[in-house]
């Protein structure tokens, strides 16, 4: 029993891959939608829309998992002294790169562990965007190795690490307490929902134990190609089964390409998409739902990639940088485009010479 | 953290005063959203209430003007009935449900498509305006007997009735 638990403590992001899968999953037998039930860029669009950032009320619910993972990665910072104000590292940079997460997340229909779960659940269509994902992340090793660095963070004041720590409590509170007028969730998926309480404890649960393993599908995924070690797709893989498992069990496994919830048929889009959220994930140290753990360890710099998703998250409404399940828009191509030419714009211009 | 060895510093005025401001702040900040919780009005129920009471009043008013139209829709005739109302997702509904009862499946689910574009109300199950569990029946009726562009728009429609977050 002790050799098992001290195998699991040196193997955390096991044991993390299998709680995303599970709380993945498991959220939507409890209310989510389906293959949505963790998807931190489309809970960015809920969260956006309850803030009045757009006016879609099929978007607008004030999904308590979004603050929930942020709050759990700060409560396993402070138990473990691992919470750290830092800043300093290109944090104007990162909100744009946090937007076009959104945004090349929003063409694809789901952020990169949604693309584990679409999977899960049979969408066969999500292959598309998982190769768009693996082609991004393998570029931005290419960048990581020919030295691009965004700058080193330093030590700061308290405060600044706290700042969205502190926010998300209150939107947590919000949440929880605040009537159905403001925190949304009455029409269309935003009215699929877990009840709030449930999921901002299985959200606190899966954002502690994301940031004591560091657990991360794009940084799985980079790790990979930078050590070319199989061992760093272990969480990844039992992300995949763990869901997998729960969905046929549960009768929610629907093998097929057409009749999908919330995806569609412009795969060259999906998979554009999703290149550009592994190539901005890897530049930036992780995807969207890395983006909240790091910024609630007190990384202020994450924390300004997450308020970047978040405006993103109200733009990808407001303007259509997205697809429907027609297909991409044509503000999406658009976004898609531009976001992969200022990425990898910024690959290049932040690249360390020696 | 203090080592016990270092005194602990007394605060100055203002660092109390700024203390003192603090505490009355959040108290207030929280009375302030307690009452703005409670002028926000009734909890999700009465939320949805009102709300489908709106639908219905809404496409009462609309039916109302587009009395001419409806009925040449009732009557099959398609370019009459959307000449001055391409737009309206109720005729589209209407069109494709009158193909649908004479057999045409092509361009019944052609309208299906246009009216779920302009209103996906009409896929949503939890909206008072679904559409729903007997068109999925119909779809898997129709599905052998639809090719090109018909099956595209049949498949569009089942990933609408399918749901999700898009």
């Amino acid at each position: 029993m002790r050799a098992l638990l001290a195998w699991l403590k040196s193997r955390l992001d096991l044991v993390a891959g299998a709680a995303v899968g599970l709380a993945g999953a498991g959220l939507v037998l409890l209310g989510n939608p389906r293959n949505s039930g963790i998807c931190a860029s489309c809970f960015a669009e809920n969260v956006a829309g309850a803030l009045r950032l757009h006016t879609d009320p099929r978007m607008s619910y004030l999904r308590p998992e979004f603050p929930g993972f942020l709050l759990g990665a700060t409560l396993a910072a402070l138990a473990s002294r691992g919470f750290q104000s830092r800043s300093g590292s290109a944090p104007l940079v990162r909100f744009f790169l946090g937007a076009f997460l959104i945004i090349g997340s929003a063409v694809f229909l789901g952020c990169p562990i949604k693309v584990m779960l679409r999977l899960a659940g049979g969408d066969l269509t999500a292959f598309a965007g998982l190769g768009g994902l693996v082609a991004g992340a393998w570029v931005g090793v290419l960048f990581l190795k020919k030295g691009f660095f965004l700058g080193k963070s330093t030590r700061t004041g308290a405060l600044a690490g706290w700042v969205l720590p502190g926010a998300m409590a209150l939107l947590a509170l919000a949440a929880v307490l605040a009537p159905p007028a403001f925190t949304g969730g009455l029409v269309g998926a935003a009215r699929e929902h877990a009840p709030p309480l449930a999921s901002l404890a299985i959200g606190m649960v899966v954002g502690a134990l994301a940031q004591r393993s560091k657990f991360c599908v794009s940084g799985s995924l980079r790790n990979f190609f930078l050590t070319r070690s199989v061992r760093q797709l272990g969480g990844l893989s039992l992300l995949l089964v763990t869901a997998l498992g729960v969905n046929v069990a549960a009768g929610l496994f629907h093998p097929g390409l057409y009749d999908q919830p919330g995806s569609h048929l412009d795969f060259a889009w999906a998979a554009g998409g999703m290149f550009l959220v592994g190539l901005a994930a890897v530049l930036i140290g992780g995807c969207p739902f890395r983006q909240l753990v790091m910024a609630g360890e007190g990384d202020a710099d994450a924390g300004s990639a997450v308020l970047g998703m978040l405006v993103a998250g109200g733009l990808v409404q407001s303007w259509g940088l997205r697809s429907t399940i027609a297909g991409a828009t044509p503000a999406g191509k658009l976004a898609t485009l531009i976001g992969l030419v200022l990425v990898l714009a910024t690959a290049l211009a932040y690249r360390e010479r020696s | 953290m203090r080592d016990g060895c270092t005194p602990a510093r007394r605060l100055d005025w203002l660092e109390r005063a700024v203390a003192a401001a603090l505490v009355a702040f959040c108290l207030a900040a929280v009375v302030a959203a307690v009452r703005l919780g409670a002028a926000a009005g009734g909890g999700g129920a009465d939320l949805l209430a009102e709300l489908r009471e709106r639908t219905e009043r809404r496409v009462a008013a609309e039916r109302e003007q587009i009395r001419p139209a409806w009925a040449a829709a009732v009557r099959g005739e398609a370019e009459a009935a959307l000449g001055a109302f391409a737009d309206n997702s109720q005729l589209h509904l209407l069109l494709a449900g009158v193909y649908r009862e004479s057999g045409s499946a092509a361009p019944a689910l052609r309208e299906y498509r246009r009216a779920v574009e302009l209103l996906r109300d009409y896929a949503d199950r939890h909206s008072p305006q679904f559409v729903g569990p007997g068109l999925a029946i119909w779809l898997r009726e129709v599905r052998p007997a639809v090719s090109g562009a018909a099956l595209a728009d049949l498949h569009y429609l089942e990933r609408a009735l399918a749901g999700g977050c898009s």
